[in-house]
């Protein structure tokens, strides 16, 4: 365990030394996400100036929701993102062959020891928004409620996280699959959508269980709503652990057929 | 002359053709934020209320031609010209007999052009999925006013994107132009929303902008809301602009051509 968090401290503490080496780029990033977070905002303001409770929910829910994916999709690119989006490259190239020799455990090597301190920021853009929100709308929460949020936001973040290695696990099989990947993860731009429009029960099921979409925006704002009852944990845990086995399992066996050097 | 670009456009398409499934897959990527938007205008609709003065079968089919027409009028920065100018590449066309502007339109429409074929298949069975009419609700009138505004925009969007991607002249990296752009564009040029039900002040920025007339107006022209003499000073504004970019981008070319090191 030490032997891992060493590796972890030091690999990271290298790449925030490459980050603070082109700080013009990452603040024009930083800024990049924030407008792009203000214009997802203004999108619900706009529609909701036109038709109100036309919309279902009220707005400050809708703006919880927008806010709840860029959260899930920030922690997921903090702490997994980089090392996930890297495994085409790996198997692409056979960088991988460089991984499989260090005496770690592959799957802490490949998606869990990168971190993104890009989205560190983010965060803490994310934290501040929050707080607007909340006192701007006068939400009202109790300790108990941040509580099952959080909770709720890190099973998202695990779906998503397991989603994304799933879909990145074709690389094995396709060697240029940029196109595919784009289109399965942008069916998570569905997710800043609130769950009511999608009124067809099979669509909802297949936006739950198959690609859960509804899951990452519209279960965490139920929660802070306290609309939650116990199943909707029990459904989030079962997902949660659903894809996290598929992700695994898919892993091992990808690794059976890698068959290094730019396979 | 003429041969030479001719030539181009064939070697062009027959490269994007390789890449069809590729273009499928991309414009499907489009796709699917949009039925997020169908998906919750439908909602809207369903529950008695109606966005602006927006019919429920007009929206759809302006959220449809403005997903189209954005990906064929698009604007960013083109990769193949920031390269040129980066890694040297330009020496190679500047001792050429061609004009590097228009070797560049042409690959770049052609490959337009194949993407936009595949577009429209997809973007017509979305709109039978959503307004359930097989035939568009398009008036011949509309197709004409579009196909005359398309013959000024597809050269503005052009010189725009020209123009932005010969900024690689002054800077080390202009890809942050292109990520802002794909950030900015979508919700200024009326793509993720008609213009119209915008804030008055902040609407009457936007649709004076270039990115007004390269999705929203032609967006709204398909949909079928303008009568000649609105179309006439429509086009007027147009070519002011493309004037004005022709201009600048032609002053940014020549000093852009003095500082030009040809190295990589």
């Amino acid at each position: 365990m030490k032997d891992y968090l060493q590796y972890y401290i030091k690999s990271n503490i290298l790449i925030i030394k490459r980050k603070a080496y082109f700080s013009k780029s990452f603040i024009m990033e930083i800024c990049a996400d924030i407008i792009n977070i203000i214009f997802a905002l203004l999108f619900y303001q706009i529609l909701y100036l036109n038709v109100g409770k036309g919309l279902g929910i009220p707005i400050s829910d809708l703006f919880i929701l927008v806010l709840s994916v860029k959260l899930t999709g920030d922690l997921y690119n903090l702490f997994f993102g980089a090392g996930v989006q890297s495994l085409p490259y790996h198997i692409q190239y056979g960088t991988l062959d460089g991984l499989l020799i260090k005496p770690f455990n592959i799957f802490f090597l490949m998606y869990l020891s990168k971190l993104n301190w890009k989205c560190l920021a983010n965060l803490i853009i994310d934290i501040f928004l929050f707080i607007i929100l909340i006192s701007r709308y006068e939400i009202a929460v109790s300790l108990v409620s941040v509580l099952s949020y959080m909770a709720m936001i890190c099973f998202t973040t695990l779906i998503f996280t397991a989603f994304n290695i799933l879909i990145y696990l074709g690389s094995i099989i396709f060697v240029r699959l940029d196109a595919f990947i784009s289109l399965l993860s942008s069916f998570f731009t569905l997710s800043t959508f609130p769950a009511a429009i999608f009124r067809n029960s099979f669509l909802k099921w297949v936006f739950i269980y198959l690609i859960p979409v509804i899951v990452i925006g519209n279960f965490p704002l139920m929660v802070i709503r306290r609309e939650q009852k116990g199943s909707l944990f029990v459904i989030a845990l079962t997902i949660t652990l659903l894809f996290s086995l598929l992700a695994y399992w898919g892993t091992m066996s990808m690794l059976k057929h890698y068959k290094s050097a730019s396979s | 002359m003429s041969s030479y670009y001719i030539g181009l456009g064939k070697q062009t398409l027959k490269q994007a053709m390789v890449y069809r499934t590729n273009f499928i897959l991309s414009f499907l990527v489009i796709l699917i934020p949009l039925t997020g938007e169908l998906l919750l205008a439908k909602f809207v609709y369903a529950n008695g209320y109606q966005i602006g003065t927006w019919q429920l079968n007009n929206l759809i089919l302006y959220y449809i031609s403005a997903t189209v027409v954005s990906e064929f009028f698009a604007i960013g920065t083109w990769w193949d010209i920031g390269n040129d100018i980066k890694y040297g590449g330009l020496n190679y066309h500047l001792i050429r007999p061609y004009s590097y502007f228009w070797h560049n339109f042409v690959s770049y429409y052609v490959l337009k052009l194949v993407y936009i074929v595949f577009a429209i298949i997809v973007a017509y069975i979305a709109m039978v999925i959503f307004s359930g009419n097989f035939i568009p609700n398009i008036y011949p009138l509309s197709l004409l006013q579009f196909a005359i505004l398309a013959l000024i925009a597809a050269p503005l969007a052009f010189l725009i994107t020209f123009f932005l991607s010969i900024l690689a002249f002054f800077f080390t990296d202009i890809d942050f132009i292109s990520k802002m752009l794909g950030i900015l564009l979508p919700f200024i040029s009326g793509n993720i929303l008609p213009l119209d039900i915008f804030p008055a002040t902040i609407q009457k920025v936007l649709i004076k902008l270039p990115s007004a007339y390269l999705v929203y107006y032609p967006s709204c022209i398909l949909v079928g809301n303008y009568d000649w003499k609105e179309f006439f000073s429509l086009i007027i504004e147009v070519l002011l602009w493309l004037i004005f970019f022709w201009i600048l981008t032609s002053i940014l070319w020549f000093r852009g051509r003095k500082i030009y090191e040809a190295i990589g």
